[in-house]
């Protein structure tokens, strides 16, 4: 079991750490620290259920896939207070109408949020917090084969929201093990989304009235987190995470329900992405050329 | 701990704020799977979303008032699907199908009460001799012995390249007109209208209007918007020659926008045969709780004079022709015989 679990390490180590090395390889001076990138790939799967009215007005239910990434850094020009966080989540499903299996519908959306983080460590417990603004952008369609005109449901949107990101370093039997948390929630952005009765056809024809749609928390709800465990073995995590996705919204006398909850799993890596050109002349830096 | 028991209370009430909250409903339904809760969900979408409830004059509160007193009671799957279409042939619509596992429902009245005025045997036996070309829905030939070119389109379901027409075009060029039969053509692509259209415009022209509901009332309708149709790009071949367009009551949807169009170009353009059967409802797809899929009309299409055209287009002001199965039976075709005569004059009786 051990040997499969190192394994499974080495190979999701080669597939993201390129010039890895450890952060303490590397001392970054008072006024400029170094400043580690933190990432993860991760997959998953799990369920999905998901209530698109312009396809059909019931609920169906299925299975859900993701492949995500993760990515935060310092922030270079306040680096002991701010930190930059990029994600990018690609998820895909199939559902079925919910009481007889059968009205197949899939789902394919593209998730990317950016977020400057101000970090700050509470007196009360031993958890690094930082929270910030996000921009959040989706873009991806709902298809229903069986529907003749209408098949897809287009997504699109774009969104500030909030985010809050909470790590907790804890030890398990010597293992340095990271209990995170990584939430936002939408709070005002746009959204496409056609009129009540309007077919894509419309829209090619030229009609882009009440297309765009502003979004605020009363007609859209969208908030997704994820609550993960990273085993450290060395500079290298394995992640084992929970991800949930709600996004609710309304417009047009139409909504959009969906709620995934997946069982994610990764690899998180902390490197430092060096310029060659100030490292020539580091003598703590061995280069192998 | 007590700090970690308020920052849990603050977080499960956060969330349940976000849970209850979250969920908008607009349009969400939830009947049961039973015949009732069917029925209901059929009722309710034809009712939030069917276009011409209000043109055609329909009681939709009368049909549930009609048939939901039937529905609580246990019946089989074809039971409940014969049921089902009973109440759907109330909206007198081509476009509106249900789609079962096992069966499609159609309704029949638009042409089953009228002339077929159609025989593609004795056209391609007696007018082309069995001497055509085929090019996916597209039939054409040179008509033995007048000098009229013959285009059949079965169908807008499938597309049909800028190149092929050209080819068509090309080889029908020293016709004196060309007869374009869309009789039987049940439509498909409105973008293959518009292909086909644009050899026969010489500039950007308007096509008809097109609107969709804007809300669940039955008169919640978004301003008629225009479009138009635009000529072949440069390099392609136009047709300005007479043209006469042949069409039935089975001329439907997409054909029956088609016919619309070239009707209202007017000039050397001349619709022959008999009205179409209309499909002028721009078809939406939505599901019942079994899982069976419903179609029906949603955006209402209207001609470049603003008419609906549901009931169907008419032929040319004194063009109207009808032809017996008597006629074909003889091998002869009263509309096309018509469509000559227009082309290159009375002499001509091409049937054999």
């Amino acid at each position: 079991m051990k040997n499969l679990l190192v394994s499974i390490l080495l190979g999701l180590s080669l597939a993201t750490a390129s010039a890895q090395i450890p952060s303490d390889c590397i001392a970054g001076s008072e006024e400029r620290p170094a400043r580690p990138v933190t990432q993860s790939i991760m997959m998953g799967g799990g369920t999905s259920t998901l209530t698109d009215t312009y396809l059909s007005p019931f609920k169906t239910t299925g299975w859900n896939a993701t492949i995500g990434f993760e990515r935060i850094q310092a922030l270079r020009a306040n680096p002991r207070r701010m930190s930059f966080w990029l994600a990018a989540e690609l998820s895909g499903g199939r559902t079925h109408n919910a009481m007889t299996a059968n009205g197949a519908m899939w789902r394919g959306v593209l998730h990317l949020e950016a977020a400057p983080l101000w970090r700050f460590n509470p007196a009360f417990f031993p958890l690094k917090v930082a929270i910030g603004p996000q921009l959040s952008v989706d873009a991806g369609v709902h298809y229903r084969p069986a529907n003749g005109n209408n098949p897809v449901s287009a997504q699109a949107s774009v969104a500030a929201a909030a985010s809050a990101h909470i790590i907790w370093p804890v030890s398990i039997r010597r293992m340095p093990v990271t209990i995170g948390y990584n939430g936002s929630i939408s709070l005002l952005g746009v959204f496409f989304a056609p009129e009540y009765g309007e077919l894509y056809y419309e829209i090619y024809l030229g009609d882009r009235k009440g297309l765009a749609n502003m979004s605020w928390i009363g007609n859209k709800t969208a908030y997704r987190h994820l609550i993960y465990a990273d085993l450290h073995f060395g500079a290298t995590a394995l992640r084992i995470g929970y991800s949930m996705n709600l996004l609710s919204q309304a417009a047009h006398h139409q909504s959009t329900n969906l709620l995934t909850n997946t069982f994610m799993i990764g690899i998180t890596t902390t490197r430092l992405s060096l310029n060659p050109g100030s490292i020539r002349n580091n003598p703590n830096i061995q280069l192998g050329l | 701990m007590r700090t970690l028991r308020h920052i849990a209370g603050l977080s499960a009430f956060l969330f349940m704020l976000i849970m209850t909250s979250a969920c908008h409903d607009d349009e969400v339904l939830d009947m049961p799977n039973s015949f009732s809760g069917n029925f209901k969900a059929l009722w309710e979408i034809i009712d939030r979303h069917y276009c011409f409830l209000d043109d055609k004059d329909i009681d939709w509160q009368a049909v549930y008032t009609k048939y939901e007193p039937k529905t609580h009671t246990q019946i089989s799957s074809y039971d409940m699907f014969r049921m089902f279409s009973e109440v759907l042939d109330c909206l007198q619509d081509g476009h509106v199908n249900l789609s079962s596992p096992f069966a499609t429902s159609y309704y029949r009245g638009w042409w089953d009460q009228y002339p077929e005025n159609f025989n593609e045997r004795v056209i391609l036996d007696h007018y082309l001799r069995f001497n055509y070309n085929q090019l996916g829905a597209y039939t054409y030939a040179r008509m033995p012995g007048v000098n009229v070119g013959y285009i059949r389109v079965s169908s807008f379901s499938s597309s049909i390249g800028e190149g092929n027409l050209d080819w068509i075009l090309n080889y029908l060029s020293m016709s004196a007109g060309i007869i374009i039969d869309v009789r039987n053509n049940g439509g498909g692509e409105l973008t293959s209208v518009a292909t086909l259209a644009s050899r026969f415009i010489s500039k950007r022209t308007l096509a008809g209007y097109i609107s969709h509901k804007t809300g669940p009332g039955h008169s919640e309708f978004s301003t008629p918007r225009p479009f138009y149709y635009d000529p072949a790009d440069q390099g392609h071949l136009l047709w300005g020659r007479p043209v006469v367009v042949l069409a039935n009551r089975s001329t439907y949807s997409a054909a029956n926008t088609f016919v619309a169009f070239m009707r209202s170009l007017g000039g050397n353009v001349t619709v022959v045969g008999s009205t179409t059967g209309g499909g002028s409802g721009m078809p939406f797809s939505s599901s019942l709780p079994c899982g069976w899929t419903l179609r029906f009309s949603a955006c209402p299409m209207y001609d470049s004079q603003g008419n609906i055209t549901e009931a169907g287009v008419e032929p040319t002001a004194g063009h109207a022709v009808d032809c017996t199965p008597e006629q074909f039976a003889c091998g002869y075709d009263a509309i096309l015989e018509h469509a000559v005569r227009l082309l290159v004059g009375p002499s001509t009786d091409q049937a054999e």
